[in-house]
This record gives C-alpha cells, structure tokens and sequence, in this order.
C-alpha cells in the first residue's frame, strides 16, 4: 500500500453516519460485488447547496477504506454539481492505487454519486416517504 | 495416463475429472460428491508425479498438476464453482447491478458488519452471527442450485453475487 492509502486507512476522517431522516441529509450506500465491499457515505447539505457535513463507514479492503475516507475531504465544502463530477480517477491518483484496486476508487465514486441523487429525490418527495426516496434514489 | 497437454487452453474443469463427478449444470445437479471429487484429485496427481510419470517432459507434468489443482480448488468450494458455471456459460460471473437494484440487501450487509464491528469482544456474540451467516450462505447456495438447474442464469449470477457478500463476512469472522 502507498502512504497516501496507509495514512487514510489508519486514520479515517470522518467515520459515522448522519440520520438518514433529516431532510438535509443524503445518502448512498453501494457495494462492489467482486469482493464484497460495502460503503455507505452520508452528506448534510445547506441552503446553498454546499455539503457542509460528511460521513462514511465502509467495510472492506484497505484501499476501498482509504478511497471512502478520501472523498469525504474532497467533498466537503463543495456543492452538489461540483460533488458530482467527481471521477475515480482524481481518487485513484490522490492514493496512488494499482489498476488492481480501481474498483475501490469507483466505489467511493458511485458512494458520492448516489448521495447526492438520494439528497435530491429527498427535495422533491415529502420527509414521510424517506425509505421511498432511499429505494428512488438507489434505483 | 495420457494427458492432452499440448493443447493451448486449460481443459474444462469438469472434464478433467470425468467419470469421477457429475456433469455440471443444467445437464447435471450444482453440488459435486466432494468425496469422489477428492478421491479423483488425489488419484490423478499420483500419475504426475515425477517419480510415475514416467518418459513425461517434467515442465509439463507440472503444469498439468498446476491445472489440476486449480481445477479442483474451483469445484470444491461453492462459490467458485458456481463462477466457473456461469462462465461455462459465457457469463462474466461479476455483476455490478447488485448496488443498484437491492438497497435493503446492502443495508443487511452494512448492519451485519456493524454487529460484527460491536461485538469483538464477545465470543458467544460472534459464533452466533457466524452460524447466522452459515444459514445465509446456505440459502443463498440453495437458489443458485435451483436457478442454475433450471437454467434461470440471470437469477444464479444474481445469488452468486449475493453469496461473494456473505463469503466476506466469513473471512472477517474467520480473522478475528
């Protein structure tokens, strides 16, 4: 493993979670089938539509833990459109992973991805239909 | 014992045990008579030994033993088995649609780590999530059973996905 991937892993920023019935919260939970990863990552969005908060707990490989950890230092502080186009890639080269370990990378990716989608059908659906908006946003 | 070892490619797995264990599905059933399987392996690594195979090239009696090794390996264990059944279907076995269409069945994975991650302290705790996770393994290996007999192929790379999630939890179990 790099140092970059050592440091996150032996010390993850912001593990946990965010309670996934606040309205201003969004949150994607992806797995890799391959090897049996599984990520969740949790945002808290302003009135601005900055993500000032941001949380995960991923359960696998050292370089799917450190890709996770990773994302949320970038996220924070960004907006929506710009926590969208993260790419894998950005991620893969901040850790120096091997082609081997790209799917950890893709993972944290879709993990953004996927929270912010889940923010957002939160938005347009009513706070009563929260397990609704989690099967739309994932869907 | 004469072996097709001139050929570029590894012969199918189940052939090289043939007449030993059924035919895999969905002309034959998913699970192998594991005894007869290891019985056959031992057998046919005997004859590539260096000292009985006689008159054999030395490299290639190992590579055929690296091939029949692996060969077994494969088969014994469910898992790889069924991932060498899909791709005997021309089936990548890796299915990237399990995040996206079964939400709850990720919630499932992340609370049983979660558990996992709350009780290390507690042995009663984890051999019991270990046996519940032996039951899960079981259903999942069933419906692959029945999808692959069936030739219900999408169902069985379904489960088969299902099942690499709860083989992880296995290996975590296993390490503590």
């Amino acid at each position: 493993y790099h140092k970059n991937v050592l440091d996150h892993y032996n010390n993850p920023r912001n593990v946990g979670t965010l309670p996934k019935g606040d309205p201003d919260v969004g949150i994607g939970l992806v797995g890799a089938p391959a090897c049996g990863d599984v990520m969740r990552l949790a945002i808290r969005v302003n009135k601005d539509g900055v993500i000032e908060d941001v949380k995960f707990k991923t359960f696998g490989c050292g370089s799917a833990i450190a890709s996770s950890s990773y994302v949320t230092t970038m996220v924070k502080g960004m907006t929506l459109e710009e926590a969208s186009k993260i790419k894998n890639t950005q991620i893969a080269k901040e850790l120096c992973l091997p082609p081997v370990k790209l799917h950890c990378s893709m993972l944290a990716e879709d993990a953004i991805k996927s929270a912010v989608k889940h923010y957002r059908s939160k938005q347009l659906t009513p706070v009563g239909t929260t397990a609704g908006a989690i099967e739309s946003a994932t869907a | 014992f004469h072996s097709s070892s001139c050929q570029s490619e590894a012969k199918n797995f189940y052939k090289q045990f043939e007449g030993d264990i059924s035919d895999p599905p969905p002309k034959g059933p998913f699970d192998i008579d594991l005894g007869a399987l290891k019985s056959s392996y031992l057998r046919k690594m005997k004859t590539l030994h260096p000292d009985v195979a006689q008159g054999k090239d030395a490299a290639l009696a190992q590579r055929d033993s690296a091939e029949l090794s692996k060969a077994y390996n494969t088969l014994k264990a469910p898992l790889t088995r069924a991932e060498y059944i899909l791709q005997l279907q021309g089936i990548n076995p890796v299915s990237e649609d399990i995040s996206n269409s079964d939400p709850e069945f990720l919630m499932e994975i992340m609370d049983v780590h979660e558990n996992i991650s709350a009780s290390r302290d507690s042995p009663e705790k984890l051999l019991q999530l270990s046996q519940e996770n032996q039951g899960r393994k079981v259903q999942e290996i069933n419906e692959i059973r029945k999808a692959m007999e069936s030739s219900n192929w999408d169902s069985a790379l379904l489960y088969v996905n299902r099942l690499r999630y709860w083989n992880t939890i296995d290996k975590i179990l296993h390490d503590l």
